[in-house]
């Protein structure tokens, strides 16, 4: 096989593994299957249903295999002069055809089934233009390995005759493009995740969250079979009803133990899902991380493309001494910027260290910093819970009498964490790079390179305008990060320091 | 990178300041414009209300009504205040567009991150010869700045210099 690929002609256009049918076989069954869930709510109401599918499953799963045949065959991909043409299509024949040198990273995954089938699918990524991502779902790893090499080394030469071509004071690098050889340099391991590491991230996350999402997916879900689980639970809900009001309390903690448990195991069986066998290795051009149990990510970040990186950590993860950092690559036009981040969950803190350092040169952790105001932070808290508890007191106080109004002093509280929090929120900058910090129980670290900015805005409302306060954004590629409730004096020496420092900046900032 | 500018020292006091640049403001016709707007935005609700009232006059509608009027009262007094507020400030680098009374805010966008400039006229803009400049940079929607209510021809001169100025950069 491998002969064949050394012999293999990038400008003919090749089909994918001939194994690519049971792919796309397997992508058309679960459509099928997603359909006739879609259905049973349908099902439910008309038992014909049933016997049309029974007799309808077989033909139709034929032919889905069938068109995963032609899907197969009508897939191919080559390189055409400066751009790589891919034809797909069974019914509507389609060409799409992206130039090399605008793409901007290649990423190679694969699931469980394309590792069973020793496949792994090759994405490309290309900026600036919507829905022009590519995916070749079905390649054997040594043609795609060569396929990622030879599509990056076309990049490199294109780009190098570009500049070559331009006035060279625009170049962007002083320092010759790294070639293809070198991208096989050993690089320094950031962090690995064994087993035990992972179960130590797994009981750190804010599981909360995941709560949250937990019930969010169940509910999001739930609903959509609401009708068909009430006509079948409809005998039970009287009964448990009636229980919910006897049991009162020992429901509600029994409830709360419930979540909490059910959150603890979700976070376990995402961070298995997600981050198994994690490795992060810092390259002199890049960052390539690999992660996953059953959808396996290899990802590599050239360092050019980073736009921000932000740690964040929680008390229980800061007492195994870890901390998690995001990586915020620049996105294409109308993407989630999420897909575009990539998180490494579990650093320790010389290993973060490395990793400012090594992506952000210069980079330090600075000792003076300009502050948010912390009382306009605890006016707005204050604001936040008289909305939330003058009710509850008001309620509290007509069925109680005069202790139900101590709810109010949970408005202190409140009002006293937002001081505390408005206390950490933080921002400095020097030639290169802005810190943005914030957070108490949960703190938060940005590090942006000053000249990564796009715009800024400065915002302010009538009474903080009064105040002489405003809120300072800064827009990157990859999404924008705000500063709250900061002297206006400050905030304008701020928006005008970084305004001079992107003006002057020349050269690619993306 | 850049090395040679990165290491320059800069004075504070001598850094270009974006308070001392003088904004220029939009037409005036821009607030008959959006007085035609707000009439036409307003009509809807005005006929919904309206026409049932004359139909079948009922007490709830008197106060939804009294409820409309302070609306549309505060829209036509906010459009004035808010024509002040409206601004926008060419340099040799950016630009910069204020707005806004109750929320003001000011955005600037470097020429040389500037994906691509646009114009646009819908029939209303037409109809008072004005048009809108649209602004776009890099990673989605969110950095986009829109500058509407300009002089048409203003506008495309707006548009010819930022581009040249984008181009330079490209």
């Amino acid at each position: 096989m491998s002969e064949e690929i050394k012999e293999w002609d990038i400008h003919q256009p090749t089909r994918q593994s001939y194994l690519g049918v049971i792919v796309y076989m397997l992508r058309n069954f679960r459509a099928l299957i997603t359909l006739l869930i879609s259905f049973v709510a349908v099902a439910a109401a008309a038992p014909i249903f049933w016997t049309i599918v029974g007799i309808a499953i077989i033909p139709l799963m034929i032919l889905f295999a069938l068109l995963a045949y032609w899907q197969y065959r009508n897939f191919t991909f080559h390189v055409e002069g400066d751009n790589l043409i891919i034809h797909q299509g069974v019914l509507v024949k389609d060409r799409k055809s992206v130039p090399i040198d605008r793409i901007q990273s290649i990423q190679v995954t694969k699931n469980v089934i394309q590792r069973l089938l020793g496949l792994v699918a090759l994405k490309v990524d290309t900026a600036g233009s919507r829905g022009n991502e590519l995916e070749i779902p079905a390649l054997e790893r040594e043609r795609a390995d060569a396929l990622r090499d030879l599509l990056y080394e076309k990049k490199e030469a294109l780009l190098d005759s570009q500049s070559a071509t331009n006035d060279p004071a625009e170049e962007e690098d002083s320092t010759p493009r790294p070639k293809v050889a070198q991208r096989e340099e050993e690089g320094r391991v950031l962090v690995k995740l064994g087993l035990f590491d992972l179960l130590k991230v797994g009981l750190t996350e804010n599981h909360l969250k995941t709560g949250f999402i937990a019930i969010a997916f169940v509910f999001g879900y739930a609903s959509q079979y609401q009708e068909l689980l009430t006509e079948y639970l409809e005998g039970y809900v009287d009964t448990y009803a009636s229980q919910v009001a006897n049991a009162g309390i020992t429901l509600v903690i029994s409830m709360l133990i419930f979540y909490a448990l059910v959150s603890v195991v979700i976070s376990l069986v995402r961070t298995l899902l997600r981050f198994y066998d994690l490795k992060a290795v810092l390259k002199s051009e890049a960052v390539e991380i690999s992660t996953g149990l059953l959808q396996r990510n290899e990802s590599r970040i050239p360092k050019k493309k980073i736009q921000y990186i932000q740690w964040e950590t929680n008390p229980l993860r800061r007492s195994v001494g870890y901390e998690s950092a995001t990586i915020k690559t620049s996105n294409s036009m109308g993407e989630v910027a999420n897909k575009q981040a990539i998180e490494i969950p579990a650093l320790r803190l010389e290993s973060s260290d490395y990793l400012a350092n090594g992506v952000f040169p210069g980079a330090q952790k600075p000792e003076e910093y300009i502050q948010g105001d912390p009382w306009a932070y605890a006016r707005l808290y204050a604001i936040f819970g008289t909305i939330i508890f003058a009710p509850v007191a008001f309620l509290l106080f007509w069925h109680f009498s005069y202790p139900g109004i101590s709810a109010l002093l949970l408005i202190g509280l409140f009002a006293a964490y937002g001081y505390r929090y408005g206390k950490t929120v933080r921002i400095h900058f020097d030639e290169k790079y802005v810190y943005i910090l914030r957070g108490w129980l949960f703190p938060r670290r940005v590090v942006l390179p000053s000249f990564k900015a796009q715009s800024l805005q400065l915002s302010q409302n009538i009474i903080l305008k009064r105040r002489k306060l405003g809120h300072l954004t800064f827009y990157t590629a990859a999404g924008s990060k705000t500063v709250r409730f900061l002297k206006e004096s400050e905030a304008l020496n701020v928006y005008n320091s970084l305004l001079y420092a992107v003006e002057k900046h020349e050269g690619s900032w993306m | 990178m850049e090395e040679d500018w990165l290491n320059q020292e800069v004075n504070r006091t001598e850094l270009p300041l974006i308070e001392e640049v003088s904004f220029q403001k939009h037409p005036i016709r821009y607030m008959s414009y959006r007085r035609l707007i707000a009439v036409i935005f307003w009509s809807i609700p005005i006929l919904a209300l309206g026409i049932p009232a004359i139909i079948a006059p009922d007490i709830w509608m008197a106060y939804v009504g009294g409820v409309l009027v302070v609306f549309i009262a505060l829209t036509f007094i906010s459009i004035p205040i808010g024509y002040r507020k409206r601004s926008y400030a060419l340099r040799e680098r950016d630009l910069t567009y204020k707005k806004g009374w109750i929320f003001s805010t000011m955005i600037t966008i470097p020429f040389n991150r500037i994906q691509h400039t646009e114009i646009s006229r819908g029939p209303i803009e037409r109809k008072y010869e004005l048009s809108t400049l649209k602004i776009y940079t890099a990673g989605g929607s969110t950095s986009d700045l829109s500058i509407p209510g300009l002089e048409a021809e203003e506008a495309e001169q707006l548009k010819e210099f930022v581009a040249k100025k984008a181009a330079i950069y490209e």
